[in-house]
């Protein structure tokens, strides 16, 4: 490091206390309690965890399509769908954290852009492009990732067959594959601590780590990352298609995904909320800090996070056709989520900060 | 080059002070946490930006929840079902895009996207109303991408510049200033120099509070001369307003050039 750039560090640190004098009087204290145990728990073994099965999983998509290329077959296509869905699940359980790396380097677009951008896709398939995995990344959002992926494995109408597929269709998705086996190795290294380490910018709250200045600021990241989702389940995924009946605006469609999507997005609260993910995780999570406060809010949110996810899985048939006919089951579903949330908002919130 | 090294101090000066400026809940007696007073919400995280005024009532939520779907969409290539109309040219594919959680755009990471990062272009002289002259053929901002299949205006190359400046007290920093560099321009360059700009997306929060303040009060604060001595001078930036068809104070966007919260809605999605 030479002088010049240790002035120049100096001197910003100097620029941004001079600025932010006011702000820094009135940054968040610390709680009293040390929950750095449910922080460590709560980035490595749930957050960081899940963005390694996410990556594991995209491996082995990349994998089951070279499979469906080599060796087309309605057996090898359902492998694929299924490696699609195996992929899906993880990173539907990552919602509820969208923060951090994910969108600071813009790495969502590339992995659930939505809603396909079928033109261009077919002017693509229907060029010369060499459809490598460089040329795909080089691509817009709407054009790769997982909803691509389930369009040219489905269909618009979820009945393709394995005779429908052209050696461009398989060819692109390979090469879509790869490229969101990139993103979520990105994500992955971002996170984990042999990388870019987020994990522990997340649990190691202090006054000099540069995005969560305490305990309490990662803990408000970690609830209003789950009220986030709650919100975008209850008011977009379910609600806008509801509404409007139309199943055009329902993600996840061509794969007939979306309740076990929206269930997932809720089972990402439910992580974080009991410090578990798959086998992994010790349990401490913002269960533990809300028990310690508040033993009936802590029994109220178990409640309500499981009568949630019940409630979606109770919509009958598809969600697709539950738009129209199951118009209560549908009404029930957005009516859980949207109690979770307001739980999560009222009660959770104030209560882990405070 | 003054211009876009006033751009990068001030862009660090935001980055620096996001996180500070958003740590609104404190013990402390000496500042009133509420200084939004009843629109106050009380927010550190990444998502502080995305809270809407704590005291809407329902419908004023439900149409804050529906806006905030609209600027969260992401558009498409037409024909499509759902949300076409995107190109042949484009910047982004939606609001959010630009304006990532409704903060600032980060710097891009490479020419290859851009992000949240347009460039401005004119050429010499200024429109009737003293604004910037569109550069024939391209207008005001420049579209850096293009649907599958067509090209887009023209192609951006971004590099930097090492800046080495010193404060008065002698101690010397460090500056990365952007390099724009256009090529393959979709059509000639006709009409001489074509002059560049370089643009984040903004932050677009409480913008409807700002909205809200009267000219006059507007007009009480400008002080050209720093007559108060308080090293602050400024005064208003008179634009264009389309529908008044007058010129009105400029409140929006970097250089203040929009007007109101409509025509800085309609410019951003040129």
């Amino acid at each position: 490091m030479n002088a010049t750039f240790k002035m120049l560090i100096v001197g910003s640190l100097l620029f941004v206390s001079s600025s932010c004098n006011k702000d820094d009087d009135n940054a968040p204290t610390t709680p009293t309690a040390d929950y750095q145990p449910e922080l460590k728990n709560l980035s490595q073994l749930v957050i960081t965890a899940t963005y390694q099965n996410l990556n594991d999983e995209a491996i082995d998509l990349v994998t089951a399509s070279t499979n469906l290329k080599n060796n087309p077959s309605a057996i090898t296509l359902e492998a694929a769908r299924q490696a699609w869905r195996e992929t899906r699940l993880p990173w539907e359980q990552s919602e509820a954290f969208l923060f951090g790396p994910v969108e600071q380097q813009g790495i969502d677009p590339s992995i659930d852009s939505w809603p396909v951008n079928v033109t261009d896709l077919q002017n693509v398939l229907a060029g010369t492009g060499n459809l490598t995995k460089t040329y795909i990344d080089g691509l817009d959002g709407t054009l790769k990732g997982f909803h691509t992926i389930e369009f040219l494995l489905w269909g618009t109408n979820s009945n393709k067959q394995i005779s429908d597929f052209t050696n461009r269709e398989f060819e692109y998705l390979i090469g879509c594959t790869e490229s969101l086996q990139g993103a979520t190795l990105q994500l992955y290294n971002a996170w984990q601590a042999n990388g870019q380490n987020f994990e522990q910018i997340l649990y190691d709250a202090n006054s000099s780590n540069p995005y969560y200045p305490s305990q309490k600021a990662s803990l408000q990241e970690v609830v209003n990352g789950m009220i986030a989702i709650c919100n975008e389940v209850a008011n977009g995924k379910l609600f806008e298609p509801f509404s409007q009946q139309d199943i055009t605006l329902e993600e996840s469609r061509f794969s007939v995904n979306s309740k076990q999507d929206f269930a997932d997005n809720i089972r990402s609260v439910e992580n974080l909320y009991l410090g578990t993910f798959n086998s992994g995780g010790n349990g401490k999570g913002i269960s533990t800090i809300i028990a310690s406060k508040n033993a009936n809010l802590d029994a109220q949110v178990k409640a309500k996070i499981t009568s949630s996810i019940n409630a979606i899985m109770a919509i009958q048939g598809t969600f697709t056709s539950a738009i129209t006919s199951d118009p209560q089951g549908v009404q029930n579903a957005i009516d859980e989520v949207t109690e979770l949330q307001t739980l999560l908002q009222q009660n959770v919130l104030t209560t882990v900060i405070n | 080059m003054k211009k876009i090294i006033y751009f990068i101090l001030a862009s660090a000066f935001l980055s620096s002070c996001t996180k500070d400026d958003n740590e609104a809940e404190s013990n402390t007696s000496s500042i009133d946490i509420n200084s939004g007073g009843e629109t106050t919400t009380l927010n550190s995280t990444s998502l502080a930006f995305e809270d809407p005024s704590a005291n809407l009532n329902a419908v004023e939520s439900d149409l804050h929840v529906r806006g905030n779907l609209a600027f969260e969409a992401t558009f498409i290539t037409a024909p499509a079902t759902n949300n076409p109309g995107l190109g042949p040219l484009f910047n982004n594919t939606g609001c959010a895009a630009c304006h990532v959680k409704n903060g600032r755009a980060p710097y891009p990471n490479s020419s290859s996207d851009l992000g949240g990062l347009l460039i401005r272009v004119s050429m010499n002289g200024t429109d009737p109303h003293g604004g910037p002259l569109a550069y024939p053929g391209y207008g005001g901002q420049l579209q850096n991408r293009a649907v599958f299949g067509k090209a887009p205006e023209a192609n951006v190359t971004l590099s930097e510049a090492l800046q080495i400046k010193q404060f008065i007290d002698g101690t010397s920093y460090e500056l990365r200033e952007p390099i724009i560099t256009l090529s393959n321009h979709y059509t000639p360059l006709s009409s001489g120099p074509m002059l560049t700009s370089p643009r984040i997306a903004p932050p677009i929060i409480g913008l409807g509070l700002l909205e809200a303040i009267s000219e006059q009060t507007l007009i009480a604060m400008t002080d050209e001369a720093d007559v108060n001595s308080d090293g602050i001078s400024g005064k208003l930036n008179y634009v264009w307003d389309v529908q008044l068809n007058s010129m009105q104070p400029g409140r929006f966007g970097w250089k203040a050039g929009q007007p109101n919260l409509t025509q800085s809605f309609i410019h951003a999605r040129e």
